[in-house]
Protein backbone atom coordinates (compact mmCIF):
# COMPACT_ATOMS: atom_id res chain seq x y z
CA UNK A 1 0.00 0.00 0.00
CA UNK A 2 1.34 3.55 -0.83
CA UNK A 3 2.20 5.31 2.13
CA UNK A 4 0.35 8.40 0.65
CA UNK A 5 -1.96 10.11 2.40
CA UNK A 6 -4.30 13.31 1.30
CA UNK A 7 -4.78 16.01 3.35
CA UNK A 8 -8.56 16.21 2.03
CA UNK A 9 -8.62 12.86 3.90
CA UNK A 10 -6.48 13.71 6.22
CA UNK A 11 -7.63 12.04 9.37
CA UNK A 12 -6.57 8.73 7.22
CA UNK A 13 -3.50 10.40 7.35
CA UNK A 14 -3.46 10.19 11.08
CA UNK A 15 -4.87 6.46 11.20
CA UNK A 16 -2.06 5.45 8.75
CA UNK A 17 0.48 7.19 11.32
CA UNK A 18 -0.88 5.72 14.53
CA UNK A 19 -1.18 2.00 13.12
CA UNK A 20 2.99 2.99 12.07
CA UNK A 21 2.07 2.72 7.94
CA UNK A 22 4.16 5.87 7.90
CA UNK A 23 7.32 4.27 9.14
CA UNK A 24 7.63 1.53 7.28
CA UNK A 25 6.88 3.33 3.74
CA UNK A 26 9.53 2.34 0.99
CA UNK A 27 12.55 4.66 0.88
CA UNK A 28 12.29 6.86 -2.07
CA UNK A 29 14.43 9.91 -1.91
CA UNK A 30 12.59 12.79 -0.60
CA UNK A 31 12.65 16.47 -2.66
CA UNK A 32 14.02 18.56 -0.48
CA UNK A 33 15.33 21.40 -2.12
CA UNK A 34 17.74 24.07 -0.43
CA UNK A 35 15.53 27.46 -0.90
CA UNK A 36 16.74 30.32 -0.02
CA UNK A 37 15.58 32.11 3.52
CA UNK A 38 13.35 34.85 1.63
CA UNK A 39 10.90 31.66 1.22
CA UNK A 40 11.40 30.70 4.90
CA UNK A 41 7.70 30.57 6.66
CA UNK A 42 5.88 31.18 3.14
CA UNK A 43 2.53 30.06 2.53
CA UNK A 44 2.83 27.02 0.37
CA UNK A 45 0.83 27.76 -2.75
CA UNK A 46 -0.58 24.67 -2.34
CA UNK A 47 -1.93 24.87 1.05
CA UNK A 48 -4.77 27.14 0.06
CA UNK A 49 -8.08 25.77 2.24
CA UNK A 50 -9.96 23.50 0.77
CA UNK A 51 -7.33 22.45 -1.35
CA UNK A 52 -5.95 19.28 -1.36
CA UNK A 53 -2.24 18.09 -1.79
CA UNK A 54 -0.57 15.09 -1.48
CA UNK A 55 0.97 14.71 2.09
CA UNK A 56 4.65 12.25 1.66
CA UNK A 57 5.67 10.23 4.51
CA UNK A 58 9.35 10.48 5.70
CA UNK A 59 10.56 7.50 4.61
CA UNK A 60 13.72 5.50 6.44
CA UNK A 61 14.23 5.08 9.98
CA UNK A 62 14.21 7.40 12.93
CA UNK A 63 11.02 9.01 12.06
CA UNK A 64 9.16 10.74 14.86
CA UNK A 65 5.31 11.69 14.42
CA UNK A 66 3.77 14.24 16.69
CA UNK A 67 -0.21 14.22 16.69
CA UNK A 68 -1.76 16.39 17.87
CA UNK A 69 -4.76 19.05 17.57
CA UNK A 70 -5.72 17.68 14.33
CA UNK A 71 -2.42 18.10 12.74
CA UNK A 72 0.58 14.81 12.04
CA UNK A 73 3.98 16.42 11.78
CA UNK A 74 6.73 13.74 11.48
CA UNK A 75 10.38 14.45 11.55
CA UNK A 76 13.69 12.88 11.29
CA UNK A 77 17.02 14.13 12.62
CA UNK A 78 19.80 14.55 10.07
CA UNK A 79 22.33 12.76 10.98
CA UNK A 80 21.02 10.27 12.57
CA UNK A 81 21.38 9.46 15.67
CA UNK A 82 20.63 12.49 16.55
CA UNK A 83 24.16 13.84 17.67
CA UNK A 84 25.45 15.29 21.23
CA UNK A 85 26.74 18.81 21.00
CA UNK A 86 26.87 18.86 17.41
CA UNK A 87 25.16 20.89 14.61
CA UNK A 88 21.86 18.91 13.29
CA UNK A 89 18.92 19.75 10.52
CA UNK A 90 15.43 18.04 10.30
CA UNK A 91 13.31 16.53 7.78
CA UNK A 92 9.97 17.39 8.63
CA UNK A 93 6.52 16.66 7.00
CA UNK A 94 3.45 18.41 8.28
CA UNK A 95 0.55 16.52 7.13
CA UNK A 96 -2.67 18.62 7.93
CA UNK A 97 -5.10 20.89 5.28
CA UNK A 98 -3.48 24.61 4.85
CA UNK A 99 -0.90 24.03 7.55
CA UNK A 100 1.73 25.98 7.50
CA UNK A 101 5.30 25.77 9.84
CA UNK A 102 6.11 29.04 11.29
CA UNK A 103 8.72 27.99 13.69
CA UNK A 104 11.19 25.23 15.54
CA UNK A 105 12.80 25.35 18.88
CA UNK A 106 13.96 23.24 21.67
CA UNK A 107 14.84 23.66 25.07
CA UNK A 108 15.13 21.51 28.48
CA UNK A 109 12.43 21.97 30.78
CA UNK A 110 14.18 20.62 34.01
CA UNK A 111 17.64 22.88 33.54
CA UNK A 112 15.52 26.13 32.02
CA UNK A 113 17.30 26.88 29.18
CA UNK A 114 17.02 26.12 25.27
CA UNK A 115 19.62 26.12 22.44
CA UNK A 116 21.82 28.85 21.83
CA UNK A 117 21.25 28.63 18.68
CA UNK A 118 18.20 29.84 15.87
CA UNK A 119 16.54 27.39 13.87
CA UNK A 120 15.68 28.50 10.26
CA UNK A 121 12.83 26.83 7.96
CA UNK A 122 13.08 25.93 4.45
CA UNK A 123 11.21 24.60 1.74
CA UNK A 124 7.40 24.00 2.89
CA UNK A 125 5.84 23.85 -0.62
CA UNK A 126 4.45 20.45 -0.57
CA UNK A 127 4.60 20.26 3.77
CA UNK A 128 8.23 19.14 3.35
CA UNK A 129 10.22 21.58 5.15
CA UNK A 130 14.11 21.52 5.90
CA UNK A 131 14.73 22.88 9.92
CA UNK A 132 18.93 23.87 10.20
CA UNK A 133 20.71 25.23 13.17
CA UNK A 134 19.82 23.12 15.91
CA UNK A 135 22.39 21.87 18.66
CA UNK A 136 21.66 20.03 21.70
CA UNK A 137 24.73 20.95 23.61
CA UNK A 138 23.82 19.11 26.95
CA UNK A 139 23.01 14.99 27.55
CA UNK A 140 19.27 14.65 29.15
CA UNK A 141 15.62 15.29 28.38
CA UNK A 142 15.13 18.07 25.40
CA UNK A 143 11.81 19.39 24.14
CA UNK A 144 11.44 20.18 20.28
CA UNK A 145 8.22 22.33 19.79
CA UNK A 146 7.10 23.59 16.14
CA UNK A 147 4.82 26.35 15.92
CA UNK A 148 2.43 25.62 13.58
CA UNK A 149 -0.48 28.30 12.09
CA UNK A 150 -3.70 26.46 10.62
CA UNK A 151 -6.25 28.44 9.41
CA UNK A 152 -5.29 31.82 11.40
CA UNK A 153 -4.93 29.60 14.60
CA UNK A 154 -1.79 29.32 16.10
CA UNK A 155 -0.57 25.67 17.45
CA UNK A 156 2.43 24.16 19.16
CA UNK A 157 3.40 20.80 18.97
CA UNK A 158 5.92 19.15 21.05
CA UNK A 159 8.04 16.17 21.16
CA UNK A 160 10.75 14.86 23.76
CA UNK A 161 14.07 13.21 23.68
CA UNK A 162 16.16 12.16 26.09
CA UNK A 163 19.92 12.08 24.99
CA UNK A 164 22.17 10.64 25.94
CA UNK B 1 42.64 -21.41 65.58
CA UNK B 2 41.46 -25.10 64.78
CA UNK B 3 41.56 -26.23 60.90
CA UNK B 4 38.27 -27.17 61.20
CA UNK B 5 37.15 -23.75 63.00
CA UNK B 6 39.10 -21.87 60.02
CA UNK B 7 37.61 -23.11 57.32
CA UNK B 8 34.06 -22.70 58.34
CA UNK B 9 34.96 -18.91 58.95
CA UNK B 10 36.66 -18.63 55.53
CA UNK B 11 33.58 -20.33 53.91
CA UNK B 12 31.57 -18.19 55.62
CA UNK B 13 33.58 -15.39 54.24
CA UNK B 14 33.22 -16.37 51.09
CA UNK B 15 29.20 -17.06 51.77
CA UNK B 16 29.07 -13.40 52.89
CA UNK B 17 31.13 -12.42 49.70
CA UNK B 18 28.41 -14.38 47.39
CA UNK B 19 25.74 -12.47 48.86
CA UNK B 20 27.21 -9.27 48.59
CA UNK B 21 28.19 -10.30 44.95
CA UNK B 22 24.24 -11.44 44.38
CA UNK B 23 22.66 -8.29 46.01
CA UNK B 24 24.70 -5.23 45.29
CA UNK B 25 26.56 -6.08 41.88
CA UNK B 26 28.47 -2.98 41.68
CA UNK B 27 29.74 -3.43 45.16
CA UNK B 28 33.21 -2.96 44.40
CA UNK B 29 36.01 -5.45 46.39
CA UNK B 30 38.65 -2.97 47.14
CA UNK B 31 41.16 -5.47 48.70
CA UNK B 32 41.19 -8.04 46.01
CA UNK B 33 41.10 -5.75 42.83
CA UNK B 34 41.61 -2.04 41.58
CA UNK B 35 39.25 -2.07 39.48
CA UNK B 36 35.49 -1.11 40.38
CA UNK B 37 32.67 -2.99 38.80
CA UNK B 38 31.67 0.46 36.76
CA UNK B 39 27.63 -0.80 35.70
CA UNK B 40 26.57 -1.03 32.18
CA UNK B 41 25.54 3.13 31.64
CA UNK B 42 28.56 4.37 33.57
CA UNK B 43 30.67 2.23 30.97
CA UNK B 44 28.83 3.88 28.54
CA UNK B 45 29.53 7.21 29.91
CA UNK B 46 33.27 6.49 30.23
CA UNK B 47 32.98 5.48 26.59
CA UNK B 48 31.66 8.63 25.44
CA UNK B 49 35.03 10.63 26.78
CA UNK B 50 36.93 9.06 23.87
CA UNK B 51 38.70 7.91 22.00
CA UNK B 52 41.62 10.66 22.05
CA UNK B 53 42.48 11.73 19.73
CA UNK B 54 39.48 12.04 18.14
CA UNK B 55 39.47 10.82 14.67
CA UNK B 56 41.64 12.78 11.78
CA UNK B 57 39.23 15.35 10.86
CA UNK B 58 39.52 18.75 8.18
CA UNK B 59 40.63 20.52 11.66
CA UNK B 60 43.99 21.77 10.45
CA UNK B 61 42.11 22.99 6.84
CA UNK B 62 38.89 24.49 9.24
CA UNK B 63 41.39 26.50 11.45
CA UNK B 64 42.82 28.09 8.31
CA UNK B 65 39.72 28.98 7.03
CA UNK B 66 40.49 26.17 3.89
CA UNK B 67 42.75 29.08 2.45
CA UNK B 68 44.74 27.45 -0.36
CA UNK B 69 47.72 26.99 1.67
CA UNK B 70 50.77 24.69 1.88
CA UNK B 71 50.02 23.98 5.17
CA UNK B 72 54.02 22.57 6.37
CA UNK B 73 55.08 25.99 5.22
CA UNK B 74 52.02 27.75 7.15
CA UNK B 75 52.94 25.73 10.17
CA UNK B 76 56.94 26.43 10.17
CA UNK B 77 56.02 30.29 9.86
CA UNK B 78 53.64 29.92 11.98
CA UNK B 79 55.86 28.31 14.77
CA UNK B 80 58.38 31.04 13.98
CA UNK B 81 56.10 34.08 14.24
CA UNK B 82 54.53 32.59 17.47
CA UNK B 83 57.75 33.33 19.29
CA UNK B 84 58.56 36.12 17.65
CA UNK B 85 58.12 39.49 19.89
CA UNK B 86 58.15 41.66 16.43
CA UNK B 87 54.74 41.17 15.73
CA UNK B 88 54.00 43.74 18.23
CA UNK B 89 55.13 47.25 17.45
CA UNK B 90 56.83 47.33 20.99
CA UNK B 91 58.73 44.23 20.42
CA UNK B 92 58.04 43.15 23.98
CA UNK B 93 55.33 40.64 23.44
CA UNK B 94 54.58 37.41 21.32
CA UNK B 95 52.35 35.32 21.42
CA UNK B 96 54.41 33.07 23.54
CA UNK B 97 54.29 35.62 26.43
CA UNK B 98 50.76 34.29 27.08
CA UNK B 99 51.12 30.97 25.85
CA UNK B 100 54.17 29.38 27.36
CA UNK B 101 54.96 25.83 26.28
CA UNK B 102 56.34 24.78 29.53
CA UNK B 103 53.23 26.77 31.03
CA UNK B 104 51.13 24.18 28.81
CA UNK B 105 50.63 27.00 26.51
CA UNK B 106 48.86 29.27 28.88
CA UNK B 107 51.09 31.45 31.45
CA UNK B 108 50.28 30.10 35.03
CA UNK B 109 48.92 34.03 35.61
CA UNK B 110 45.65 34.95 36.96
CA UNK B 111 45.01 37.30 34.36
CA UNK B 112 46.75 37.82 31.05
CA UNK B 113 49.14 40.22 30.72
CA UNK B 114 50.37 41.80 27.24
CA UNK B 115 51.24 45.46 26.68
CA UNK B 116 48.69 45.73 29.83
CA UNK B 117 46.75 43.53 31.93
CA UNK B 118 43.90 41.95 30.63
CA UNK B 119 40.38 41.14 32.70
CA UNK B 120 40.93 37.22 31.86
CA UNK B 121 43.18 34.56 32.55
CA UNK B 122 44.94 32.56 29.37
CA UNK B 123 43.84 29.77 28.12
CA UNK B 124 45.62 27.06 26.83
CA UNK B 125 45.87 26.19 23.56
CA UNK B 126 46.67 22.40 23.97
CA UNK B 127 43.71 21.18 21.28
CA UNK B 128 42.10 24.37 21.17
CA UNK B 129 41.72 23.53 17.30
CA UNK B 130 38.68 21.20 18.61
CA UNK B 131 36.67 24.17 20.00
CA UNK B 132 33.61 25.77 18.03
CA UNK B 133 34.63 28.94 19.62
CA UNK B 134 37.53 30.46 20.85
CA UNK B 135 38.40 32.42 23.87
CA UNK B 136 36.29 32.52 27.42
CA UNK B 137 33.96 34.87 25.16
CA UNK B 138 33.65 32.80 22.54
CA UNK B 139 34.46 36.04 20.37
CA UNK B 140 36.10 33.93 17.00
CA UNK B 141 34.44 31.43 15.78
CA UNK B 142 37.95 29.87 13.92
CA UNK B 143 41.88 29.35 14.96
CA UNK B 144 42.68 32.07 12.62
CA UNK B 145 40.19 34.58 13.54
CA UNK B 146 40.78 34.18 17.29
CA UNK B 147 45.03 34.86 16.42
CA UNK B 148 43.95 38.28 14.55
CA UNK B 149 42.34 39.67 18.33
CA UNK B 150 45.55 39.84 20.03
CA UNK B 151 47.58 40.80 17.44
CA UNK B 152 45.36 43.99 17.51
CA UNK B 153 44.04 44.29 20.70
CA UNK B 154 46.09 47.40 21.94
CA UNK B 155 46.17 45.93 26.01
CA UNK B 156 48.04 42.74 24.03
CA UNK B 157 50.27 42.80 21.31
CA UNK B 158 49.12 46.15 19.94
CA UNK B 159 49.58 45.73 16.12
CA UNK B 160 48.76 46.40 12.68
CA UNK B 161 47.91 44.61 9.44
CA UNK B 162 51.15 47.09 7.94
CA UNK B 163 52.97 46.61 10.82
CA UNK B 164 52.74 43.06 10.12
CA UNK B 165 53.25 42.93 6.51
CA UNK B 166 56.16 45.30 6.84
CA UNK B 167 57.72 42.21 9.17
CA UNK B 168 56.68 39.75 6.60
CA UNK B 169 58.55 41.19 3.83
CA UNK B 170 61.35 42.08 5.77
CA UNK B 171 62.13 39.23 7.48
CA UNK B 172 63.89 36.88 4.53
CA UNK B 173 62.81 33.58 6.45
CA UNK B 174 59.34 34.61 6.79
CA UNK B 175 58.96 36.09 3.62
CA UNK B 176 60.09 32.72 1.71
CA UNK B 177 57.83 30.75 4.20
CA UNK B 178 54.78 32.79 3.60
CA UNK B 179 55.55 32.46 -0.15
CA UNK B 180 55.49 28.94 -0.03
CA UNK B 181 52.76 28.26 2.21
CA UNK B 182 50.09 30.92 0.45
CA UNK B 183 51.63 31.10 -3.29
CA UNK B 184 52.80 34.89 -3.28
CA UNK B 185 54.95 36.92 -1.76
CA UNK B 186 53.66 39.15 1.37
CA UNK B 187 55.18 42.34 -0.87
CA UNK B 188 52.62 41.48 -3.60
CA UNK B 189 49.87 41.31 -0.33
CA UNK B 190 47.62 43.97 0.96
CA UNK B 191 48.26 44.69 4.42
CA UNK B 192 44.65 42.99 5.37
CA UNK B 193 45.63 40.04 3.47
CA UNK B 194 49.33 39.62 5.27
CA UNK B 195 47.43 40.01 8.55
CA UNK B 196 44.69 37.44 7.99
CA UNK B 197 47.80 34.99 6.15
CA UNK B 198 49.88 35.62 9.41
CA UNK B 199 46.33 34.37 11.31
CA UNK B 200 45.95 31.79 9.57
CA UNK B 201 49.53 30.55 9.61
CA UNK B 202 49.58 31.09 13.52
CA UNK B 203 46.43 28.61 13.29
CA UNK B 204 48.21 26.06 11.30
CA UNK B 205 50.87 26.06 14.09
CA UNK B 206 48.56 26.14 16.88
CA UNK B 207 46.10 23.49 15.30
CA UNK B 208 49.25 20.88 15.97
CA UNK B 209 48.93 21.08 19.50
CA UNK B 210 46.95 17.78 20.50
CA UNK B 211 47.76 16.34 23.71
CA UNK B 212 49.31 12.91 23.52
CA UNK B 213 46.87 10.56 25.63
CA UNK B 214 46.62 10.84 28.86
CA UNK B 215 46.15 8.21 32.38
CA UNK B 216 42.45 8.34 31.81
CA UNK B 217 42.49 7.69 28.19
CA UNK B 218 44.74 4.48 28.42
CA UNK B 219 42.03 3.43 31.32
CA UNK B 220 38.95 3.79 29.17
CA UNK B 221 40.64 2.33 25.81
CA UNK B 222 41.45 -0.91 27.87
CA UNK B 223 37.97 -1.01 29.34
CA UNK B 224 36.33 -0.90 25.66
CA UNK B 225 38.81 -4.03 24.85
CA UNK B 226 38.13 -5.91 27.97
CA UNK B 227 41.34 -5.47 29.38
CA UNK B 228 40.36 -5.73 33.09
CA UNK B 229 44.22 -6.20 33.56
CA UNK B 230 45.28 -3.10 32.17
CA UNK B 231 42.24 -1.09 33.65
CA UNK B 232 43.27 -1.55 37.03
CA UNK B 233 46.57 -0.06 36.78
CA UNK B 234 44.21 3.44 36.83
CA UNK B 235 44.87 4.56 40.36
CA UNK B 236 41.65 3.67 42.53
CA UNK B 237 41.12 6.99 43.43
CA UNK B 238 40.86 7.76 40.01
CA UNK B 239 38.12 5.60 39.35
CA UNK B 240 36.02 6.80 42.24
CA UNK B 241 36.55 10.27 40.97
CA UNK B 242 35.30 9.42 37.62
CA UNK B 243 32.73 7.88 39.25
CA UNK B 244 31.45 11.06 40.85
CA UNK B 245 31.79 13.02 37.71
CA UNK B 246 29.88 10.87 35.62
CA UNK B 247 27.53 10.46 38.67
CA UNK B 248 26.37 12.59 41.81
CA UNK B 249 28.21 15.74 41.03
CA UNK B 250 26.75 15.52 37.16
CA UNK B 251 30.03 17.52 35.66
CA UNK B 252 30.05 15.60 32.35
CA UNK B 253 26.37 17.43 31.88
CA UNK B 254 28.74 20.30 30.77
CA UNK B 255 32.29 18.92 30.49
CA UNK B 256 31.58 16.40 27.96
CA UNK B 257 32.93 14.28 24.97
CA UNK B 258 36.51 13.57 24.78
CA UNK B 259 37.27 17.23 24.80
CA UNK B 260 35.81 17.32 28.42
CA UNK B 261 33.98 20.62 27.28
CA UNK B 262 30.91 20.96 25.55
CA UNK B 263 32.64 24.23 23.86
CA UNK B 264 29.40 26.32 24.81
CA UNK B 265 29.05 28.77 27.91
CA UNK B 266 27.98 28.87 31.24
CA UNK B 267 27.31 31.17 34.79
CA UNK B 268 28.89 29.21 37.23
CA UNK B 269 27.86 31.34 39.96
CA UNK B 270 31.70 33.24 40.26
CA UNK B 271 31.28 37.00 40.28
CA UNK B 272 32.17 38.27 36.93
CA UNK B 273 33.53 41.70 37.82
CA UNK B 274 36.85 42.91 35.28
CA UNK B 275 37.75 45.33 37.79
CA UNK B 276 35.84 47.05 40.66
CA UNK B 277 32.54 48.64 39.37
CA UNK B 278 33.61 46.89 35.75
CA UNK B 279 31.28 43.91 34.53
CA UNK B 280 32.88 41.40 32.21
CA UNK B 281 29.54 40.93 29.71
CA UNK B 282 31.35 37.49 29.11
CA UNK B 283 29.85 35.78 26.16
CA UNK B 284 27.48 38.59 25.60
CA UNK B 285 30.10 40.64 24.57
CA UNK B 286 31.63 37.57 22.49
CA UNK B 287 28.47 37.62 20.05
CA UNK B 288 28.16 41.02 19.96
CA UNK B 289 31.82 40.95 18.76
CA UNK B 290 31.97 37.92 16.63
CA UNK B 291 29.03 39.58 14.77
CA UNK B 292 30.70 43.20 14.29
CA UNK B 293 33.86 41.31 13.30
CA UNK B 294 35.32 41.24 8.90
CA UNK B 295 37.06 37.70 10.06
CA UNK B 296 34.32 34.96 10.37
CA UNK B 297 33.61 31.87 8.85
CA UNK B 298 30.58 33.77 7.40
CA UNK B 299 33.55 36.43 5.76
CA UNK B 300 35.04 35.86 2.11
CA UNK B 301 38.24 34.84 4.15
CA UNK B 302 36.74 31.31 4.86
CA UNK B 303 35.14 30.16 1.71
CA UNK B 304 34.41 26.46 2.04
CA UNK B 305 34.62 26.63 5.60
CA UNK B 306 31.26 25.12 8.11
CA UNK B 307 29.93 28.13 9.08
CA UNK B 308 26.46 26.98 10.53
CA UNK B 309 26.90 27.57 13.88
CA UNK B 310 28.10 31.08 13.48
CA UNK B 311 24.98 31.62 10.85
CA UNK B 312 22.70 30.51 13.45
CA UNK B 313 23.78 31.62 16.66
CA UNK B 314 21.34 33.75 18.78
CA UNK B 315 22.12 36.84 21.44
CA UNK B 316 20.26 36.08 24.89
CA UNK B 317 20.02 37.60 27.74
CA UNK B 318 21.51 35.02 29.52
CA UNK B 319 24.65 35.04 28.03
CA UNK B 320 25.50 37.88 30.18
CA UNK B 321 28.35 36.78 32.44
CA UNK B 322 28.11 33.19 30.87
CA UNK B 323 32.03 31.71 29.58
CA UNK B 324 33.65 29.47 27.87
CA UNK B 325 32.78 25.54 29.64
CA UNK B 326 37.02 24.77 29.87
CA UNK B 327 38.29 21.21 28.30
CA UNK B 328 39.56 19.64 31.68
CA UNK B 329 42.52 18.19 29.65
CA UNK B 330 45.42 18.54 31.12
CA UNK B 331 43.39 20.77 33.61
CA UNK B 332 46.41 19.94 36.47
CA UNK B 333 48.64 21.95 34.58
CA UNK B 334 46.79 24.71 33.71
CA UNK B 335 46.32 26.96 37.30
CA UNK B 336 44.71 29.15 38.29
CA UNK B 337 41.22 28.43 37.10
CA UNK B 338 37.85 30.18 35.94
CA UNK B 339 38.35 32.90 32.83
CA UNK B 340 39.84 35.61 35.41
CA UNK B 341 42.01 32.78 37.72
CA UNK B 342 40.35 33.69 40.65
CA UNK B 343 40.28 30.12 41.86
CA UNK B 344 43.99 29.29 42.45
CA UNK B 345 44.19 25.63 42.53
CA UNK B 346 41.89 22.86 41.73
CA UNK B 347 40.68 22.29 44.88
CA UNK B 348 39.70 25.50 45.09
CA UNK B 349 37.83 24.70 42.13
CA UNK B 350 36.22 21.26 43.50
CA UNK B 351 34.94 23.38 46.66
CA UNK B 352 33.08 25.91 44.72
CA UNK B 353 31.16 23.30 42.81
CA UNK B 354 30.80 21.50 46.15
CA UNK B 355 29.79 25.09 48.20
CA UNK B 356 28.01 26.43 44.96
CA UNK B 357 26.69 29.76 45.98
CA UNK B 358 23.24 29.62 43.92
CA UNK B 359 21.75 33.50 44.90
CA UNK B 360 25.11 34.28 42.60
CA UNK B 361 23.47 32.16 39.27
CA UNK B 362 21.13 34.05 37.03
CA UNK B 363 17.28 34.16 38.85
CA UNK B 364 16.58 32.88 35.78
CA UNK B 365 19.41 30.89 35.20
CA UNK B 366 20.08 27.11 34.49
CA UNK B 367 18.86 24.79 37.19
CA UNK B 368 22.10 22.61 36.99
CA UNK B 369 24.45 23.95 39.67
CA UNK B 370 23.13 22.65 43.07
CA UNK B 371 25.85 22.29 45.92
CA UNK B 372 27.42 18.56 45.79
CA UNK B 373 27.82 18.42 49.62
CA UNK B 374 31.01 16.21 48.74
CA UNK B 375 32.68 14.19 51.48
CA UNK B 376 36.22 15.21 52.15
CA UNK B 377 37.50 11.61 50.72
CA UNK B 378 34.87 12.11 47.71
CA UNK B 379 36.36 15.36 46.66
CA UNK B 380 39.97 13.83 47.00
CA UNK B 381 38.62 11.43 44.68
CA UNK B 382 37.81 13.65 42.35
CA UNK B 383 40.58 16.13 42.49
CA UNK B 384 42.63 12.14 41.57
CA UNK B 385 40.42 11.38 38.39
CA UNK B 386 41.09 15.62 37.34
CA UNK B 387 44.86 14.85 37.44
CA UNK B 388 44.44 11.48 35.43
CA UNK B 389 43.31 14.00 32.40
CA UNK B 390 46.67 15.28 32.37
CA UNK B 391 49.95 13.92 30.42
CA UNK B 392 53.12 14.09 30.78
CA UNK B 393 54.29 15.49 27.13
CA UNK B 394 52.17 18.45 27.41
CA UNK B 395 54.86 19.96 29.22
CA UNK B 396 57.18 18.87 27.39
CA UNK B 397 56.93 20.47 24.91
CA UNK B 398 59.65 21.12 22.39
CA UNK B 399 59.93 22.96 18.79
CA UNK B 400 60.41 20.96 15.80
CA UNK B 401 63.99 20.68 14.53
CA UNK B 402 63.41 21.65 11.30
CA UNK B 403 61.91 25.01 12.32
CA UNK B 404 65.32 26.34 13.61
CA UNK B 405 65.78 29.86 11.62
CA UNK B 406 68.58 27.68 9.54
CA UNK B 407 65.67 25.66 8.14
CA UNK B 408 64.00 29.20 7.10
CA UNK B 409 67.43 30.43 5.36
CA UNK B 410 67.70 27.07 3.75
CA UNK B 411 64.00 28.24 2.66
CA UNK B 412 65.24 31.80 1.06
CA UNK B 413 68.34 30.49 -0.27
CA UNK B 414 66.33 27.61 -2.28
CA UNK B 415 64.12 30.63 -3.48
CA UNK B 416 66.59 32.36 -4.31
CA UNK B 417 67.68 29.60 -6.96
CA UNK B 418 64.58 29.30 -8.41
CA UNK B 419 64.18 32.76 -9.17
Amino acid sequence: MSPRCWTGAWRGCAALAAAGALGSAAAQPLPMPNLAPALLGARPPAAAAGEQRPCVALPGAGVRRVVQDGVTLQWRPRPQPLPLNQIFELDLVLCAPAAVLRGVDADMPAHRHGMNYRTTISGGETGVYRVQGLLFHMPGRWRLSFDVEQDSRRLRLTDSLDLP
Amino acid sequence: MRPLRRIGHLAMRIGLACVCAAFWPHAESKTSTSLLNFSRDERAAIQRHGPWPPAASASAADAVGHAPVNLAAARALGEALFFDTRLSPSARVACATCHQPQQAFADGLARARGLAELPRNSPSLWNSVFQRWQAWDGGADSLWAQAIRPLLDEREMGSSAAHIRQLLIQEAAFACRYGEAFGYSPADSSDEAALVHAAQALAAFVATLVSPPTPFDQFRDALARGDRRRAARYPLAAQQGLRLFIGKAQCSVCHLGPLFSNGEFADTGLPFFAQPGVVDAGRHAGIEALRASPYTRLSAWARGAEATPTRHLQLLPRNFGEFKVPSLRHVAQTAPYMHDGQLTTLEAVIRHYDQINLERLHADGEQILKPLDLSADEQAQLLAFLQSLSAPGVSAWRPARSLAPRAGLRCAAANAGHR
